[in-house]
């Protein structure tokens, strides 16, 4: 009788070897190694669960029928984050919603609020754990516009360059530069307020 | 340089996109202005917390459930892929042919209404009326014994040659 592999004990590059010559098997137990890291990554974008799911299923059909395109150069979870990614951009797209409001164009270009404020000690944050910091972070992300939140994404957790930004984002470097610094200037006055409230600064 | 695109190099700085020459450049303007000191310092912490404190997230269904979808659009996508391949073969074929079946049906029909045309040679009486057995002609038959005159309108659709009628008329 033959002996049916444990697939869960199997390396990945065999796993990665299994499924481009067509075994279903190989190709499931990739999926539950990094499915919860696909969906986070499609959830980081379009912050919300039933599309991050749909997307992150999406990118795991991609790859299947990419599977060819996969040579190692990057590591497969790298390659299957970009794929995500890209279905999230163009879903934005198609949503239109990776346009910036004016509001938040013009002070890009004229300096934001954020630059007008006082620079707070953020040292407090030392007081919250590590969940509560993420909480926070978190929350404050959702309040960005999914523009800016998505230069932050690409660039701080897929960790491209501002040229690589603007290529996938059909957009120049300087308007990458001026979003980055945008969302993250308003990231850290949305933290500063949303500790203030809770009294751990003043 | 502007006060902007000072802040937006001090940025790259943090991020590591400037050239030597560029990062050095701006080290010299940072030392000689605390207020860009204070944005380098609060760029490098808020860089720091996005990236270090990123909130991890589980899928909301079972990995069963999830991976059940995947295999579904796996295994139904691959017929559908052959098929639109053959849809593909289909529509260059198509397209290569149109124009061919086109000239052929119109020489087609041409040659079968031939045998159709009625014989006009048909010698007029007072009372009478014109008959056509071809669905595509309309006759009307106008007499008038007074002037020995007969007029007939024929209706015919576009799909008859013009020229054909014509022919025929005379």
């Amino acid at each position: 009788m033959r002996e049916v592999p444990d697939y869960s004990t199997v390396d990945e590059p065999r796993l990665v070897d299994g499924a481009k010559s067509g075994d279903m098997q190989s190709f499931e137990e990739l999926v539950s190694r990094y499915r919860d890291r696909v969906y986070a990554r499609a959830y980081s974008i379009m912050r919300n669960e039933d599309l991050a799911v749909d997307l992150s299923q999406n990118a795991w059909v991609k790859a299947w029928q990419r599977l060819a395109q996969f040579h190692g150069d990057a590591s497969f979870a790298t390659w299957l984050n970009r794929i995500v990614t890209n279905l999230c951009l163009d879903e934005l797209r198609r949503q239109k919603r990776l346009r910036t409001d004016s509001i938040e164009e013009i002070e890009e270009a004229t300096g934001p609020v954020e630059n007008r404020m006082e620079i707070q000690d953020v040292d407090p944050i030392a007081k919250l754990n590590q969940k509560e910091l993420r909480e926070r972070i978190d929350d404050a992300m959702d309040k960005l516009s999914d523009s800016h939140r998505t230069v932050l994404v690409l660039y701080e957790y897929e960790q491209l360059e501002y040229k690589e930004i603007a290529d996938q984002m059909d957009t120049s470097v300087g308007t990458v530069m001026s979003r980055l610094f945008y969302a993250r200037k308003k990231l850290a006055a949305l933290l500063g307020e949303a500790l203030k409230r809770e009294g751990l600064i003043e | 340089m502007k006060e902007n695109e000072i802040e937006l190099k001090i940025q790259a700085l943090v991020d590591g996109e400037l050239t030597e020459s560029e990062a050095e450049q701006m080290r010299e303007c940072m030392d000689n202005d605390v207020r860009l000191q204070i944005l380098y310092a609060q760029l490098i912490q808020t860089k720091d917390l996005i990236s270090k404190y990123e909130m991890p997230r589980v899928l909301p269904e079972s990995g069963d459930f999830y991976w059940a979808k995947i295999a579904q659009e796996i295994r139904t996508g691959e017929p559908t892929n052959q098929g639109s391949n053959n849809s593909l073969v289909i529509k260059w074929l198509f397209h290569r042919l149109a124009p061919l079946l086109g000239i052929a049906t119109i020489v087609l029909l041409i040659t079968l209404q031939q045998p159709s045309v009625p014989d006009l040679a048909i010698e007029l009486e007072s009372d009478h009326e014109l008959e056509l057995l071809s669905d595509e002609i309309d006759v009307m038959t106008f007499n008038s014994v007074d002037d020995s005159m007969s007029i007939v309108w024929l209706e015919y659709s576009m799909d008859i040659q013009r020229d054909y009628m014509e022919l025929w008329l005379d």
